[in-house]
């Protein structure tokens, strides 16, 4: 049997009650909708990046050097057990040349970690690069992008080439933030990109990071426990395996090191010694050059005397040719003279030769007549000297003794002969001397007489004239040749100067040439040297600071070389890698959503289904006589209960399918659009989950369609003459405020029927104001959460981290990056600043045992350090100033490791020491874990003595683009190790208050929507119920606002009453969430925001408003003539 | 002119496709201070002309005018004035607020009128001083149409309107009820409206207006009103 009329009558009562069939989908679709939505989306997150981690198998754990990972590293790194691969690679910061744009550079992974290429390729040549999607705006293919590599402290460059080509765009596994990238050693200390080159694009000998994959963890969700406790154990192992590698690498490294700084040295000297020469061989041209000068002013000076003398001989010539002639006539009279006197002297000669020629015929008579006389005399003597000789003989023999006497007789008689023939001679003699000789000799005296008379005479006045006239003629003679030889002297004289003056000219001319030679060549010279002069003085200072420079640089490398310490090798988890700041971001993103989906969709679906629950139960009520009718009719209870069991199955379905479709796909997309802008992820990949769709569709039929089927059947279980009776309206009673007279009393009327309309219709009171207070609680709480991560960023980094970046110098500093960071420091983009001890510690707290990196700041000097940092305990308000008694941590991390005032607690400084100190203070701080320690405190803990390694600033402009700029100056200064700047963390800060703001707009959207509906339903319903009364008092006179208000007093007071509610548990929810929902490093501020108070009253009031403005609508269309005709 | 000045009132209603005409020419006046009786059969257009008079309809064509004004043309919101001051309403089924008490559904109505009357005055006028506190459902029939009188009455209206007021009344209270009618006309100088389509309470009125078909087919006036003791029915 067709029941026709029944389907109309049921097809009827939708269209009739659109609005409430639309109501009550509305209320499950939203219900529905945030339930999965939320419960879904952080799986579908988690989805996404599993998939994509798996896609460019992103390695599990990498390995990070301070100075790089030598082969020594590798081969021990190569013996991790349960290793499926691993692979050595490069990376280096960079600046963009020109900008302040740091790049991190990796080299191209063939295995672990791939990029994901977004369009282009990846580099092949190694003057190729492929850069960060995010930058494909910015640069494009084929375009040049060119670095400047800051080089390391031994001046070495990594980067085979400065430019390199665009040649694509790429998504890194292991950096998925687009906005927040981490830390960078180049640029303002902050990373702004990654790039992919060649691995020959890199000229190292070492790795700087070494990536594994375990074999274990292979398609392993890397967001579940398992996941991190395997690695946890992998991450032990190499630990182990790498304890003794810094310090082994640090020796390497310092012989290494040392070596260059010899050859260094090596370098530099043999440059002085260039320089030396250089100078040297000027010195010595100028001298040469001097040299030159001096001697053609010499020849210049003597060809000028020369010429001068010349003159003076010419002059002298030109004087003494007219003496000459005089002398040759005084001459020529000297010859007369002489010739005169040699006449004379000739005949005087002759007449003296003829007496000379007698006197000698004389004389030589006279002689021969003597010589004749005395050769008789002279022999006489011989004989008798021979006779006597003789005798001697005979004597001498006699006296002999050995004679003997025979010969004696003989000789006796000898000797008596002998004597006798002398004394005969004797005689004879003596008779020629006394005649012959003595006549002879006097005729022979007799003419020499006569001789010398005849001398004296004649020949000697003879000899004396001659001689005076020869006197005469020698002296003319003399005369004359005195004469002659003193002319001709004169004339040779003459000769000789004229010829000397032809000699002298001609030299000069010689001389003048040779001067006028030696000059060009002397300019030409000095033009050289000037020339080379000028070279060398306009390279001298360049050289020269380039000299000083490389001495300084050396002396610095020296030092530097001492102050090396051991590296420390980090063991980064894909959580901890630099740059996996959006990894963990993501991740806390989807744990934000899981735990938002522990609560608020509960809630809200509570709310949601009560509502539903009402209003099904009021239109079985409604339908009351209906019922009545068909039942009289005769037809069975199961037709009639069909009518509300279809209503309810059409509109909870419809809203469960509209809402769990949404939920699959709207929230997801809405959370992705959230973050989806920071992060190179690919769009959120959409599951289907059947469980949460199943309990939603359950949660709809049992909200929906099971109390419209317990009505209608308890409805039908009265007669239908019962049923054709309007439900009787409840009947008017005291009610409790009547009896405390005092209040009633001074109540007015209105407010006295508002009072007992509300208390009649309790249920309805109670549907409302749960209603309104499950939205406001919701609309509360998101606010809350909004106020409460908004007001972080302007609490810390206004009121508590004044300061606006700091600065870490280098361990050490020469003279010249001392002053020029102190120029820095004093400029005048700098406010102020102060020398602190800053190190990043770690600590592995939280629930996945994350290494929670701390910021560790020790200062010396309280009164300063407040201006940079102000700590505050938040809850009493109080300043906390740093003492000798302990450690003040921040806030966030004292809740991570349990600490409260006085306990105590470790860390693990930056040389993997671990550190225990007392706490002596919790300061409030919202982002990133710190911990400060006056220089005291810090002295005793780490056991040496306190000494600044880095400065605090404030900044005359803080504003991010300035603070960028002068990070970038600091940074740019040698002596500065790096940046520390707000920026990292304010980013960090806005990604998740963006996406929990844009979670929590969806969800206070859909509060909002959720008090639209529940307002409209709960007073439709009201209006519906009480319509009689309302026509009544339209008719008594009531204007229309006045009839509105009549019954809409009661739902403002029930609103405001839910509302008041609502800030109580919406305050309770917001205090969940702030536990649950923040990451491990932030925290929210708890305090409450005036939004959250007003934005619900202003949520609720203008829904009430407009609401009243509908119904007033509604109610001034009201036929109250219809209403009244009826029976009661 | 009269106090109440009804002319050539034309009253139609769209009941889908076809129309029905309520009032057809319906012209009469009243006096001020009358008990007037408006006597018709159902349907006959009497309820539709009361409603006009009311202030809770309004007429497609003619004038109706009440003490000089022509309310025919009054918005709504002068219409809602109207009822406001110058209407008191008495209905058949009472309509009272059940969540008030009896004194409070009178003050339900005075308290939106300037010169109102002591609601527990009123309510003492009509025979309630015993049920001043009680709520409608512990009154009785004739008890809820007392307080409904009394409702319309503590407003001091210039007319007071009344449908079928003893309608849903036995024959003892009707009469309670309609002495309390007369009484406010006689003594309070209240002009009051009745209708009905019980003739025989008609000679209690100074005029019945007789209608008909939508239309008024005699108005008899009535120089002395019989005494509601008097009259059976």
């Amino acid at each position: 049997m067709k029941k026709r009329a029944l389907a109309k009558d049921i097809c009827k009562s939708f269209s009739k009650s659109m609005g409430r069939f639309l109501s009550i989908l509305c209320l499950i679709a939203l219900g529905s909708f945030a339930l999965v939505g939320l419960q879904v989306a952080g799986p579908d997150m988690r989805a996404t990046g599993r998939t994509y981690f798996e896609k460019l198998n992103v390695a599990d754990i990498a390995i990070l050097g301070d100075y790089g990972i030598d082969k020594e590293n590798c081969a021990t790194i190569d013996r991790v057990s349960g290793a499926r691969s691993i692979e050595y690679g490069y990376l280096k910061d960079a600046v963009v040349e020109g900008s302040l744009e740091s790049f991190r550079i990796f080299s191209r992974a063939d295995e672990l970690s791939q990029y994901e290429v977004v369009s282009g390729r990846l580099p092949k040549g190694d003057d190729e690069i492929a850069l960060a999607s995010f930058f494909e705006g910015e640069y494009a293919l084929g375009d040049t992008i060119t670095f400047a590599e800051k080089a390391d402290m031994s001046g070495n460059k990594v980067l085979r080439h400065e430019a390199f080509k665009v040649v694509g765009f790429v998504n890194s596994g292991e950096i998925i933030c687009k906005t927040n990238l981490g830390q960078s050693t180049a640029g303002t200390g902050e990373l702004k990109g990654y790039a992919v080159v060649t691995p020959e694009a890199f000229d190292s000998e070492f790795f700087m990071i070494a990536r594994i994959a375990f074999a274990d963890t292979e398609g392993m969700d890397p967001y579940s426990d398992e996941y991190a406790e395997k690695i946890q154990a992998h991450k032990d192992e190499l630990n182990r395996l790498l304890v003794d590698a810094p310090g082994e690498r640090l020796q390497a490294i310092r012989a290494q090191y040392q070596e260059q700084i010899d050859e260094g040295q090596a370098e530099l000297d043999e440059a002085k010694q260039q320089y030396e020469d250089a100078k040297q061989a000027l010195a010595d041209a100028n001298d040469a050059l001097e040299a030159g000068r001096a001697e053609i002013a010499a020849a210049k000076r003597e060809v000028a005397a020369k010429s001068r003398e010349l003159k003076e001989a010419e002059a002298a010539i030109a004087a003494s040719e007219p003496e000459l002639s005089v002398a040759q006539q005084e001459l020529t009279q000297k010859q007369q003279e002489y010739d005169a006197a040699y006449t004379e002297f000739s005949e005087k000669k002759q007449q003296l030769a003829k007496v000379e020629a007698v006197v000698n015929v004389t004389e030589k008579g006279l002689q021969v007549s003597r010589n004749a006389l005395e050769r008789r005399k002279t022999a006489y003597e011989t004989e008798i000297a021979a006779l006597q000789a003789e005798i001697d003989s005979i004597e001498a023999q006699l006296s002999d003794p050995g004679t003997s006497l025979s010969e004696r007789a003989e000789l006796t008689r000898q000797l008596a002969r002998k004597e006798a023939q002398k004394k005969l001679k004797e005689s004879e003699q003596q008779t020629f001397l006394n005649h012959t000789y003595q006549t002879g000799m006097a005729a022979v005296e007799e003419g020499q007489r006569l001789l010398d008379e005849q001398v004296k005479e004649q020949l000697e006045p003879a000899q004396q004239e001659l001689a005076a006239a020869k006197a005469q003629l020698s002296a003319a003679k003399k005369q004359l040749d005195d004469g002659k030889a003193q002319l001709s002297a004169a004339e040779k004289q003459l000769a000789d100067a004229k010829a000397q003056v032809e000699d002298g000219r001609t030299q000069l001319a010689v001389a003048c040439r040779q001067i006028a030679r030696a000059e060009t060549t002397l300019s030409g010279k000095d033009a050289e040297y000037q020339a080379a002069l000028t070279e060398f003085e306009e390279k001298r200072p360049e050289v020269e600071a380039q000299i000083a420079e490389a001495e300084g640089e050396l002396a610095d490398a020296r030092a530097e070389l001492a102050a090396l310490t051991q590296p420390a090798y980090a063991m980064d988890t894909r959580r901890e890698l630099p740059g996996s700041e959006g990894y963990r971001i993501y991740a806390s993103v989807a744990e934000i959503v899981d735990e938002l989906a522990k609560v608020f969709p509960i809630f809200l679906y509570f709310v949601a289904a009560l509502v539903t629950l009402t209003t099904m139960t009021r239109f079985v009520d409604e339908e009351r006589i209906n019922s009545g009718t068909l039942k009289g009719l005769g037809y069975e209870n199961r037709d009639i209960t069909k009518k509300f069991t279809a209503y309810g199955l059409a509109s909870s379905l419809l809203g469960a399918a509209v809402g769990v479709a949404a939920g699959h796909t709207l929230l997801p997309m809405i959370v992705y659009h959230a973050y989806g802008d920071a992060f190179t992820l690919p769009r959120v990949e959409f599951h289907f989950y059947w469980q949460n769709t199943l309990v939603a569709t359950a949660l709809a039929l049992i909200s929906a369609v099971l109390p419209a089927y317990i009505v209608a059947a308890k409805n039908l279980r009265e007669k239908p003459a019962a049923l054709l009776q309007p439900k009787p309206p409840a009947n008017g009673s005291k009610i409790l405020l009547e009896h405390i007279t005092p209040i009633w009393n001074h109540m007015t009327f209105t407010q006295k029927v508002t009072a007992r309309n509300i208390f009649r219709y309790k249920k309805r009171m109670f549907m409302t104001i749960f209603g309104v207070c499950g939205s406001v609680t919701l609309l509360f709480a998101g606010l809350s959460m909004q106020h409460s991560i908004s007001g972080v960023k302007d609490r810390q980094f206004g009121d508590i981290l004044k300061y606006d970046m700091i600065v870490a110098k280098d361990g050490y500093l020469t003279d010249a990056e001392k002053e020029e960071l102190d120029g820095l420091l004093s400029s005048g983009e700098v406010e102020k600043s102060l020398p602190i001890y800053y190190e990043a510690v770690t600590k592995a707290a939280g629930k996945k045992m994350d290494k929670q990196e701390i910021k560790m700041i020790a200062a010396d000097g309280e009164e300063g350090f407040s201006q940079y940092i102000g700590l505050v305990n938040r809850k009493s308000g109080e300043a906390i100033s740093l003492s000798g008694d302990g450690a003040v941590l921040s806030e966030r991390l004292a809740e991570l490791l349990d600490v409260q005032v006085g306990d105590r607690f470790t860390v693990m400084d930056a040389e993997n020491q671990e550190r225990e100190m007392t706490v002596a203070g919790i300061t409030e701080m919202y982002t990133g874990h710190f911990l400060f320690l006056d220089a005291e405190y810090y002295a005793e803990v780490f056991d040496r003595p306190y000494a600044a390694n880095a400065y605090v600033l404030t900044l005359e402009d803080g504003s991010n683009e300035n603070a960028e700029t002068v990070a970038n100056t600091f940074m740019a200064c040698s002596g500065v190790k790096g940046i520390v700047q707000n920026t990292t963390m304010k980013k960090q800060i806005d990604t998740i208050v963006e996406s929990l703001n844009q979670i929590m707009d969806v969800l206070i959207l859909v509060s909002s929507m959720l008090a639209i509906v529940i307002l409209y339903n709960l007073t439709n319903i009201n209006v519906s119920e009480r319509i009689r009364e309302l026509s009544t008092i339209k008719v008594l006179g009531f204007y229309d606002k006045e009839v509105t208000m009549y019954i809409y007093r009661e739902t403002i007071f029930l609103t405001i009453l839910g509302v008041l509610t609502g800030f109580l548990t919406g305050n309770l929810f917001y205090r969940y969430m702030l536990r649950v929902v923040p990451p491990e490093e932030v925290m929210f501020n708890p305090a409450l925001g005036a939004k959250a108070f007003i934005a619900p009253v202003l949520v609720v009031g203008v829904i009430t408003v407009v609401l009243g403005k509908i119904i007033n609508g509604k109610l001034k269309r009201v036929d109250m003539l219809e209403a009244l005709k009826s029976v009661e | 002119m009269s106090f109440i000045e009804v002319s050539h009132s034309y009253k139609r209603y769209k009941m889908g496709e076809t129309e029905i005409v309520a009032n057809w020419d319906v012209s009469f006046s009243i006096e001020k201070g009358e008990l007037a009786i408006i006597l018709g059969s159902s349907g006959a257009g009497k309820s539709t002309m009361l409603n006009i008079l009311g202030g809770m309809d309004t007429n497609d064509e003619g004038s109706v005018s009440v003490d000089g004004k022509d309310i025919s043309n009054y918005t709504p919101r002068q219409l809602t004035a109207y009822r406001r001051s110058d209407v008191g309403f008495v209905f058949q089924f009472y309509n009272l607020v059940q969540n008030l008490t009896a004194k409070e559904n009178v003050e339900l109505a005075t308290e939106i009128v300037k010169n109102a009357l002591d609601p527990e005055q009123v309510l003492i006028d009509v025979g309630l001083e015993k049920r001043i506190n009680n709520f409608p459902a512990q009154l009785s029939g004739g008890e809820q149409q007392r307080v409904a009188i009394a409702r319309a009455v503590a407003k001091n209206p210039k007319i007071l309107l009344c449908d079928e007021p003893t309608g849903a009344l036995d024959y003892r209270t009707g009469k309670q009820v309609l002495q309390i009618l007369q009484d406010m006309s006689r003594e309070k100088g209240a002009t009051v409206i009745i209708v009905t389509h019980n003739a025989a309470i008609a000679p209690i009125a100074d005029r019945v207006i007789h209608m008909h078909d939508a239309t008024v087919k005699a108005i008899e006036q009535n120089a002395s009103p019989k005494k509601i003791a008097d009259i059976e029915w």
